[in-house]
């Protein structure tokens, strides 16, 4: 089971209203690379993992990314929070705000709705590692691109935080093959 | 918030990091002893400051993990993604 | 690969096993140091050797082939 703790990992700041800037970040909540999939990904993954350590990983890094699904959703939560409806509108997140109001959802940058098709679960302990490795890669690059278009220090020191998590995410993940590969060959008879 | 609320939150916010840091090392290195202790000592350093915290602001984690005061302290605003500090 | 890279113990690990073709290889992390908490969070990693920070200067234009 999971038990809640009322804090975040690290702190999500943000410096003012910016509903411009919480239409892209919202691509980390709901979107193709984001912490949804990420934490979802690993925690359906687990079951069909061989060996001790590989549950063991899936199950914490899959639990870390619902602690940074939270940091996102806070980010967006409070960029848009005191945001005008003339704010909203030239933004162009008027379209959101018809369908969600304020509230969040999960929808990538471009307003596509999260689906489970943005993840895999293979049953290949192999080949799920290579998915969740290039998982790593997908949103450290998509949080490069968000550092790129933030206008706001504090939101940009919070993303600098998440992509670095994705960097020791991939690392772990790779010794992780290096493991299944030796259980596999292990298992060979000869 | 109290100041001291954040001085012990961000406590929390740190050791807990360094914990989980440690915790993701150790899935791959279940041998490295020096990590292992490491981990030990500041799991031990966790627990007394998540204590202190939730004596005086209410409970952290629900669930069971620690007593609440009356009236049931876990209603408490801020919940996290209302904290800006 | 250079000299340079090969006498990194990090990298070294993996080499005197044999590679095998068709597959990828990590270098094992091995734990000497860590950072304290409070600058360890505020990097994101704990492990100065993880710490890759992004460096990216758009006011900076772009070098071309220089020396
Ligand atoms: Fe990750």
């Amino acid at each position: 089971m999971w038990i809640y703790e009322k804090k975040l990992e690290y702190p999500a700041r943000v410096s003012g209203p910016n509903p411009r800037l919480a239409k892209v970040v919202i691509t980390q909540y709901g979107g193709p690379d984001g912490e949804l999939a990420a934490s979802l990904r690993y925690l359906t993954q687990r079951y069909t993992m061989p060996t001790g350590r590989g549950k063991a990983v899936l199950t914490d890094i899959g639990t870390e990314e619902l602690a940074h699904m939270e940091i996102v959703a806070a980010l967006v939560y409070n960029l848009i929070r005191d945001a005008s409806i003339a704010e909203i509108k030239a933004a162009g997140m008027d379209g959101y705000y018809a369908d969600h109001d304020k509230a969040l959802y999960f929808v990538s940058a471009a307003g596509a709705p999260w689906t489970a098709a943005y993840i895999q679960s293979k049953g290949d302990p192999v080949t799920d590692l290579h998915e969740n490795m290039a998982a790593e890669e997908k949103a450290r690059s998509t949080y490069e691109y968000l550092i790129q278009l933030s206008d706001d220090p504090l939101v940009t020191d919070t993303l600098r935080f998440l992509r670095e998590r994705e960097i020791v995410h991939y690392q772990r993940f790779g010794e992780l093959l290096q493991h299944v590969y030796e259980w596999k060959d292990s298992q060979k008879v000869f | 918030m109290m100041p001291e609320q954040i001085q012990l939150l961000t406590q929390i916010m740190a050791l807990e990091f360094t914990a989980v840091e440690l915790n993701l090392y150790l899935d791959t290195h279940p041998e490295d002893q020096k990590a292992l202790m490491d981990y030990n000592a500041i799991a031990q350093e966790l627990a007394l400051v998540k204590d202190r915290y939730s004596r005086r602001f209410g409970p952290i984690s629900n669930f069971g993990s620690a007593p609440s005061q009356y009236p049931w302290a876990w209603v408490h605003e801020p919940w996290p993604w209302e904290v800006t500090f | 690969m250079s000299d340079d890279k090969i006498k990194d113990p990090q990298v070294q690990q993996i080499i005197p096993q044999q590679l095998r073709l068709a597959r990828a290889y990590i270098p094992i992390q091995m734990f000497t140091t860590r950072l304290e908490p409070t600058e360890g969070l505020r990097r994101g990693t704990i492990f100065p050797e993880l710490y890759m920070p992004y460096q990216h200067q758009p006011w900076k234009k772009p070098r071309g082939n220089e020396s």
